[in-house]
């Protein structure tokens, strides 16, 4: 075993500096609010945060405006769609994750009667970040930790338990997960099921008799590291990504070979260009992204080393270009004033070769991260006509505020438009590439900076949005949370976090927590928001019989027009949804859509993990912006089907 | 800034530690035969806890009377549970990767000893094991601020 100690010179720092964490004062119970204020007892109005900040960024609304030209699914993307007609295998329907379905037999006509055909408990209690995934006759769902892989068969009346696999995952794994023991669902190729568990395993097994094919270790948890995220299979290859940014691990993205689940390559996100992956073949499109060795020279001295930029959200690919597209998430620690420079590459996105990994290109949406704001939102992938010309593209919403249309090719950003109310940045520079930092809402040691929009979870986290060509919206499930935040000296422990920030989020303008939100991606306008209690923490499906589907975190799974967004459909939970809906044709050939509820996450974690509502800097400070969570809903994990009478 | 005196403290900590030759970086899952109780360290029993939860403590009773509700010890053991990291998995005491302190749940037990024990000998589910690493006078002052956390008054107000 593993045990790598960090000297005491850390602990001396941490102790002669201003010491984290350390509060002075006896201070006073706070009392349990109703989580619909802030920490300060009040919930920011939009007219009074317009006034005290003349620079924030809002979305511009077309209501329901539908471009002429509207974006294509890719011709890989639309050729892969058609090899799995009517399945659902992996979590973004495809490697462009458009996460949308050509079926219609539901629709916006008759949706109002879905109702539930079957049910199934995934056995635990904490938050369910997956998707089920439907192959042939099976469908497969995944459950949070101990990461139990189920197999139902969906020729038999209630869709009854073919078998299970259990992985066994080491128990200790869960002390080192930042945000809830979430797993983001399994994906199949080749005859496998194949899924990442918490204690660093990639696995696959055997999709028809759930024996395990290979096993591949990835990781340690006495270093901090988890895995969380949903493998992508691009080719022959597994690409799989780590967690663990909130404890110093340094980064990187792995290829296992399919057959074997032996390494192909990896790339670090931190370090010199030799483990980044940075060679001859590298070009960046903007500047600031060109130098050598920037994953060394952009730290202080060696904190490359413990720099974060993990790799656990989406990952896509264009089997044409022969690249993988991935984002990279926060650098460690979240006190920005200990790590001076553009810290690369983390908060960012890699293009990279999918036979060697090498980077293609990068680009930093957040240079020196000030915020928890990650780079590791999806990457949905389309054609699109851009000024006349035919453009291949990737969409990406990041927690910045903005999301990003980029030339794919390249890394060239044609537009990013603002999609949530924003007073961190003043937007993008499109010649420069830079985001315009405002420093008036830099986070400072020792001292509070207030009202701070968006907060750590960004305008949207990792719950994915979905692409209707029918449209031409993504349709976006995010946040409403501004914060106030404290930063502290912190010292690097292995194996604990590496944070150095007392945080307090609370609602944005309008006090509600959630939205969910249709974007047209051709003019970079928002053609409807739906508000929402809480942050709307799961993905979202889009399908040709004109509708999304989407969960919320108090448990109403709907369905609204996607035209409109009018609600057509509803149904109540026994936990809240932060899972991600699939929809696909059963063996009697007729449509079904399915949902995992369990509420936890990070946002959700003062239900599933139990925490102190009157502590309102628990969860790295979600707890205070969701005092009232526990009043509305209960931990749970069932797996709902659904079908027209 | 820190009040003078809690700056002292911490700085005299970290002499303590360089002077007994201890690193940090902590151990979880199977246990790490060389991380053995240090010298001159008591031997702290994984408390047994009676059927419905109950604590029974078999050790340590006397120590505890010393640090418990004892404001220097408090005090001590909030620098600590900083430098130490407490605060990265506990927050404030409401908790996030690990559990809430400030409530009124005990998972293993919530007597002094038991706190004290927790601290030596992680817990299975991620906590790690101090053993080796925190002197022993310093895992009494923690225990003693940690047990404060869930008594009126025990949590910091707001940012």
């Amino acid at each position: 075993m593993r045990n790598v100690s960090a000297v005491l010179a850390l602990v001396a720092l941490t102790c002669t500096g201003q010491a984290q964490g350390v509060r002075e004062g006896t201070g006073q119970p706070t009392g349990q609010g109703t989580g619909t204020e802030g920490p300060s007892g009040q919930t920011p109005s939009p007219e009074k945060e317009r006034a005290a900040n003349p620079h924030v960024l809002e979305p511009t609304v077309r209501p329901a405006r539908e471009s002429a030209s509207k974006p294509t699914l890719p011709p890989f993307a639309q050729r892969a769609d058609q090899a799995t007609a009517g399945h659902w295998t992996s979590p973004g329907r495809n490697t462009a994750l458009t996460r949308y379905s050509e079926l219609s037999e539901i629709n916006a006509g008759n949706v109002k009667t879905l109702q539930v055909a079957s049910t199934f408990s995934v056995g635990t209690n904490r938050g369910q970040e997956g998707s089920p995934i439907v192959v042939g006759d099976v469908l497969y769902v995944v459950s949070s930790f101990p990461n139990i892989l189920y197999a139902l068969d969906l020729t038999k009346p209630g869709f009854p338990m073919k078998w299970s696999y259990d992985p066994k995952p080491e128990i200790a794994s869960q002390g080192v997960a930042c945000c809830d023991v979430v797993n983001r669902g399994p994906t199949y190729a080749d005859g496998k099921i194949i899924y990442n568990t918490l204690d660093n395993f990639t696995v696959a097994v055997d999709a028809k008799n759930g024996q395990e094919v290979w096993r591949t270790k990835n990781g340690d948890i006495n270093q901090g590291q988890t895995m969380t995220m949903a493998p992508l299979v691009a080719g022959d290859k597994v690409i799989v990504g780590n967690s663990g940014g909130e404890l110093g691990v340094r980064g990187w993205a792995k290829a296992l070979d399919l057959k074997s689940g032996k390494e192909v390559w990896r790339a670090y996100t931190t370090g010199p260009d030799s483990d980044v992956k940075i060679g001859a073949g590298y070009k960046p499109f903007y500047e600031q992204e060109k130098g050598k060795d920037l994953g060394v020279t952009s730290w202080p001295q060696d904190m490359w080393k413990q720099g974060g930029g993990t790799v656990w959200g989406w990952v896509s690919y264009d089997p044409e270009l022969k690249l993988v597209y991935y984002g990279t998430a926060n650098p460690g620690p979240w006190n920005h004033e200990q790590r001076p420079g553009d810290n690369k590459f983390t908060a960012g996105i890699f293009a990279r070769d999918v036979e060697t990994g090498d980077a293609r290109w990068y680009y930093q949406y957040s240079p020196h991260d000030y915020f928890d704001h990650d780079g590791v939102n999806e990457n949905v992938l389309v054609d699109i006509e851009w000024q006349g010309k035919p453009r291949k593209v990737l969409i990406h919403p990041d927690r910045n505020g903005h999301i990003y249309l980029m030339d794919r090719t390249n890394g060239e950003i044609l537009s990013a438009g603002t999609y949530h109310y924003t007073n961190t940045n003043f937007g993008v520079d499109l010649k420069t590439g830079q985001l315009k930092h405002n420093v008036e809402k830099s986070p400072k040691v020792d001292k509070v900076t207030r009202d701070i929009c968006p907060s750590p979870p960004g305008a949207k986290d990792w719950s994915p949005s979905a692409y209707s060509p029918k449209t031409g919206f993504l349709y976006l499930p995010h946040n409403n949370l501004c914060m106030d935040e404290r930063l502290s000296e912190v010292g690097y422990i292995e194996g604990t976090p590496y944070v150095g920030a007392d945080v307090n989020m609370k609602p944005g303008p309008g006090g509600h927590r959630g939205e969910f939100t249709a974007w047209n991606v051709t003019d970079g306008s928002e053609a409807w928001t739906i508000r929402e209690t809480f942050p709307v923490w799961g993905g979202a499906v889009a399908t040709a019989g004109d509708l999304v589907f989407y969960g919320t975190m108090d448990g109403w799974f709907k369905a609204v027009d996607a035209h409109t967004g009018r609600e057509l459909w509803k149904f109540k939970t026994g936990s809240g949804i932060i899972g991600q809906p699939s929809t696909w044709k059963g063996p009697d050939g007729h449509q079904y859509v399915t949902v995992m509820d369990g509420v936890g996450g990070w946002s959700g974690a003062i239900v599933s993990g139990g925490l102190d509502p009157k502590e309102g800097t628990a969860a790295l400070g979600f707890v205070a912006a969701m005092r009232d969570l526990p009043k509305v809903t209960a931990a749970g994990g069932t797996l709902y089907v659904f079908r027209l009478p | 800034m820190m009040p003078m005196v809690a700056t002292l403290r911490m700085a005299a900590l970290a002499a303590a530690l360089a002077g007994a030759g201890l690193t940090l970086g902590v151990a979880r899952g199977a246990a790490d035969p060389e991380s053995g109780a240090g010298q001159g360290e008591p031997q702290v029993v994984l408390t047994p806890q009676a059927v419905g939860g109950e604590a029974v403590p078999t050790t340590g009773a006397k120590r505890a009377a010393q640090y418990e509700n004892n404001k220097d010890a408090i005090e001590a053991g909030r620098g600590l549970y900083a430098a130490y990291n407490c605060s990265g998995c506990h927050a404030g005491g409401g908790g996030g990767f690990g559990p809430a302190l400030s409530d009124d749940q005990w998972l293993y037990g919530g007597s002094l000893e038991n706190i004290v024990a927790t601290l030596y000998e992680g817990r299975p589910r991620g906590m790690p094991a101090w053993r080796g690493k925190i002197p022993d006078e310093q895992m009494w002052q923690l225990a003693a601020y940690v047990k404060s956390l869930s008594q009126p008054g025990g949590i910091a107000p707001p940012l």
